[in-house]
């Protein structure tokens, strides 16, 4: 009963379409700009990539769950802007610190993979 | 940054963990919300109210699951399954009173085997002797001449050994027989075991009486007065633990009419100074 255990505390969100680990990243950067709620979270990263990024509705809350139970962001419920009850994210000090410690982690991958993807065929 | 990371997490396990009902309404409404904009976006969009609900729900890749992924990050799923079993066995157990019985028997039996099993080792092996530098202590064995060795040593050797010791720094023997009396004097006649030492065995083990002097050399010397020492238990039931019993006069009697000349004497009256004896020592009285 309890063989899933390292995977439970150890689980990942993992979108279908993103790479591993990355929709934690993108989550922060948004919540570094504003407390958001779920809905909100979820259009902003279609807004900000031009729709390339389509983060299904279904691994966003997952995500959401564990950022907040990392204790990298904090929720708080607020009356939303159609003045209805929702609940809020808040980026939290630690959670700061991990943004920029994958950021850096995604600015040395991607750069690695450019330069791979931009070698010159003999 | 560890004490912060427990800032956040610590409060949010436990109210995961004790305000379970609180935090799975939470989830409920969150993703009601969810839906409920989706809804209204997908309504905007032309879909009637029914074909909008279907979509925003096919959008979620089933809410369930998505709730059952929201728990998962609650890290405490391994408390409440613990949770669970635990009372699933709990009643299990109750059902089936007489095989709990048994359960519950042969547990107490063992905990108590091992129990008692380790009491003795410890008391035995664990524990170091109850004097002042234990490790300083060793028992000195004779060897036979047929052979065997550790063998008991006899009295005029361990004068021997003592006169010509340059290894220890004291040298100490007891009897390796129990010495039985008859304790007479006021009081039921007793039946007492004692033993006979050498003057400076309880300075070898550097312990003092609790009251009086105890042994010296000097005792050792024929034409002195006996001298007694009680184990605080026979102090403690036959004298009612009295105060003033040191220099009092007792009498025990040897059993045996013969005895060897070193012994000679022991058995008579013992006059001089009654000493009780630590309950350190435990000798039996």
């Amino acid at each position: 009963m309890y063989t899933s255990l390292g995977n439970r505390w150890r689980a990942m969100s993992k979108p279908t379409d993103l790479v591993q680990g990355t929709l934690d990243l993108l989550i922060l950067k948004i919540l570094a700009l504003e407390p958001l709620h779920g809905w909100a979270i979820g259009q902003r990263l279609k807004q900000v990539s031009d729709d390339t990024l389509q983060v299904s509705d279904g691994s966003l809350y997952p995500a959401l769950h564990k950022l907040e139970q990392e204790g990298w962001i904090k929720a708080e419920w607020k009356p939303s802007e159609n003045n209805r009850r929702a609940k809020f994210y808040t980026l939290t000090r630690t959670g700061r610190k991990e943004l920029e410690r994958e950021a850096a982690n995604w600015n040395r991958l991607s750069t690695a993979i450019s330069l791979v993807v931009q070698l010159k065929e003999a | 940054m560890r004490l912060e990371h427990w800032f956040y997490t610590v409060p949010l396990r436990l109210r995961s963990l004790f305000r379970r009902g609180q935090v799975e309404a939470e989830l409920d409404e969150e993703l009601r919300y969810h839906l409920e904009r989706q809804i209204e976006v997908n309504t905007a969009a032309g879909m009637s109210v029914e074909e909008a609900r279907y979509a925003a729900l096919r959008a979620m890749h089933g809410l369930d699951q998505r709730k059952e992924e929201c728990r998962d990050m609650r890290r405490v799923r391994f408390i409440e399954d613990l949770w669970q079993d635990f009372r699933f066995s709990v009643r299990s157990l109750l059902k089936r009173p007489g095989f709990t019985a048994i359960i519950l028997i042969a547990l107490a039996l063992g905990i108590g085997a091992n129990t008692a099993i380790f009491s003795l080792v410890n008391a035995v092996i664990l524990q170091p002797l109850p004097y002042p530098d234990p490790d300083r202590l060793v028992w000195v064995y004779g060897n036979l001449r047929n052979g065997g060795n550790r063998g008991s040593v006899g009295p005029l050797e361990v004068l021997d050994y003592r006169s010509q010791n340059k290894t220890f720094e004291q040298f100490a023997a007891s009897s390796t027989t129990i010495l039985p009396m008859n304790f007479t004097g006021s009081g039921e006649p007793e039946r007492i075991t004692s033993s006979a030492i050498t003057g400076n065995y309880f300075d070898t083990f550097r312990v003092r009486p609790a009251l009086g002097r105890g042994f010296s050399l000097e005792n050792e010397k024929t034409g002195q007065d006996h001298v007694t020492v009680l184990s605080h238990g026979f102090w403690q039931t036959r004298f009612g633990g009295d105060p003033n019993i040191v220099n009092k006069t007792i009498h025990p009697q040897r059993q045996s009419l013969r005895s060897s000349r070193r012994d000679a004497g022991r058995g008579g009256p013992a006059t001089g100074c009654a000493v009780v004896g630590t309950a350190k020592l435990r000798l039996r009285s």
